[in-house]
């Protein structure tokens, strides 16, 4: 059998940009984009098994990768997925001067 | 909107398609949800904040940078949009890595239908393709990863419907299909017989040319072999007749005079200025007597600062160091630099087929001395 045919994975050009306080804490953070979408995944997977076995159907592979979701099914995952980002974003996007349960509950300890 | 399945799109398992999904909806999140809160949070806390500490709001577009890059807001917003733009290459290439030697049989029996593609090996590749992969995207346009290759004409041609959150349409055909109703709405009874879409990349824009004037000969050139490759088998496996080649729009092989119609679309924000100009001279040299060019490409810069600043986001953040450039060409003039009569240039606002857009189409017409028409 042939040698399989590796693609890029890097892009040439200047180096990527810092966003954070720490080019390690952009990564993390990237890291957990691609976890997220295996997580969103992973929950379609599963909704698609429950709709195939509610239409009496076994939850085959084959039959996972047949499956085309109708309108109504893409428009909850739709939903599922941009809440699941709108969670993930709100710690990412709070100003500074919003992180101040911490420093407040330790002052009140005072 | 879903993408048309012709016969050389990638096929994606289910766990494929969800992740594709995920992506298109953290695009959709940062471009619909994220980008206007922006600019509210720009003209409601962080100019007021500066007209406070300075006397008068951020002037400048290093101002505008100045004030942006202090912003949780903002710097977030442009992680997001970094990195789901990196995800989104590696994801769908994955994909097309699994299935990349079927994917190259395929793209070679449908070339072998209809049309024609005319590859270059000895063709140069510019430094300022060379040195950086545009949008981010692993290998650019040129790469071949083995004989006969189409990874990077698959991957784009998925990647980019992904990435437009499905909005260019089922053959991601949105910003070609303007570019040829331009030519249309503009000179009505115009009946070109040969046409040439300048960068013509996967063919997006090379096909609505065809559709818009079916009866002419439909050029593409392009610089990467790859795209070029699976190009003209995805225009074959749709049923059209075109002509691909591998050449340099700075410096085609094709005689003067050879076109009717040389149009483009997205090609010039991604070359620096001298090889703009130098695709202008170009242009100018092929046209027929009569002959119409139109760039469709963003080529005025936004006054106003932070439009200007956002504008120019991929530059630093996408690989698109020349998009900034861009936006400083003076279309009329630079068209004259290139031989063409200044006075014959013209802007057509061209509506979106799919999406609530007004694209600014620039081009000229009968520029060729002893060929202007009545």
């Amino acid at each position: 059998m042939a040698e399989p045919i590796k693609r890029r994975r890097k892009a040439n050009g200047p180096r990527r940009p810092q966003y954070l306080a720490s080019p390690d804490a952009d990564r993390a953070v990237m890291m957990l984009l691609a976890l997220a979408a295996e997580v969103s995944a992973l929950r379609e997977r599963l909704d698609t098994h429950e709709r195939l076995a509610a239409a009496g159907q076994p939850p085959l592979p084959a039959a996972i990768d047949a499956y085309e979701a109708p309108e109504e099914v893409e428009a909850a995952r739709a939903a599922a997925r941009r809440s699941l980002i709108d969670r993930m974003a709100r710690v990412l996007l709070e100003p500074e001067s919003e992180r101040t349960t911490a420093a407040a509950n330790d002052a009140r300890d005072d | 909107m879903s993408q048309f399945h012709h016969p050389l799109l990638i096929q994606e398992t289910h766990d494929e398609r969800a992740r594709d999904a995920f992506i298109a909806s953290l695009r959709e999140y940062t471009m619909s949800g994220l980008y206007p809160e922006l600019r509210r949070h720009y003209d409601e806390v962080l100019v007021p904040r500066h007209a406070a500490e300075h006397g008068e709001p951020p002037g400048s577009v290093d101002k505008v940078r100045a004030v942006m890059e202090s912003s949780q807001l903002y710097t977030g917003y442009s992680l997001l949009v970094r990195g789901t733009q990196e995800l989104l290459w590696d994801t769908v290439g994955e994909a097309v890595e699994r299935q990349l030697p079927a994917l190259i049989e395929r793209a070679a029996a449908a070339r072998a239908t209809r049309g024609t593609l005319e590859l270059d090996p000895s063709l140069p590749l510019p430094n300022y393709t060379a040195a950086v992969d545009i949008h981010v995207m692993p290998g650019g346009f040129h790469t071949d990863l083995a004989p006969d290759d189409v990874f990077a004409g698959a991957l784009y041609d998925r990647g980019v419907h992904v990435f437009a959150f499905g909005g260019l349409g089922p053959l991601n055909d949105e910003l070609g299909v303007a570019t040829a109703a331009a030519v249309k709405r503009q000179f009505p009874d115009f009946a070109p017989q040969k046409i040439l879409d300048m960068g013509c990349g996967a063919g997006h824009a090379t096909l609505p040319l065809a559709d818009a004037f079916p009866k002419a000969e439909v050029h593409g050139v392009d610089l990467g072999a790859p795209m070029l490759r699976y190009a003209a088998g995805r225009a074959a496996s749709l049923g059209y007749t075109i002509h691909f080649s591998q050449q340099d729009a700075t410096q085609t092989r094709f005689p003067d005079a050879s076109f009717d119609v040389i149009a483009s679309t997205l090609l010039l924000h991604e070359m620096p200025r001298p090889a703009i100009l130098a695709v202008l001279r170009e242009c100018h040299r092929l046209l027929k007597p009569g002959g119409v060019m139109l760039h469709h490409d963003l080529l005025r810069w936004p006054d106003e600062p932070f439009e200007a600043f956002m504008m120019a986001w991929t530059t630093r953040h996408n690989n698109e160091p020349y998009e900034r450039a861009s936006g400083t060409l003076n279309f009329p003039e630079d068209c004259a630099a290139a031989g063409f009569d200044r006075d014959a240039v013209f802007v057509v606002a061209q509506p979106g087929a799919y999406l609530e857009e007004v694209y600014q189409v620039s081009g000229i017409r009968g520029a060729r001395k002893g060929g202007r028409l009545p």
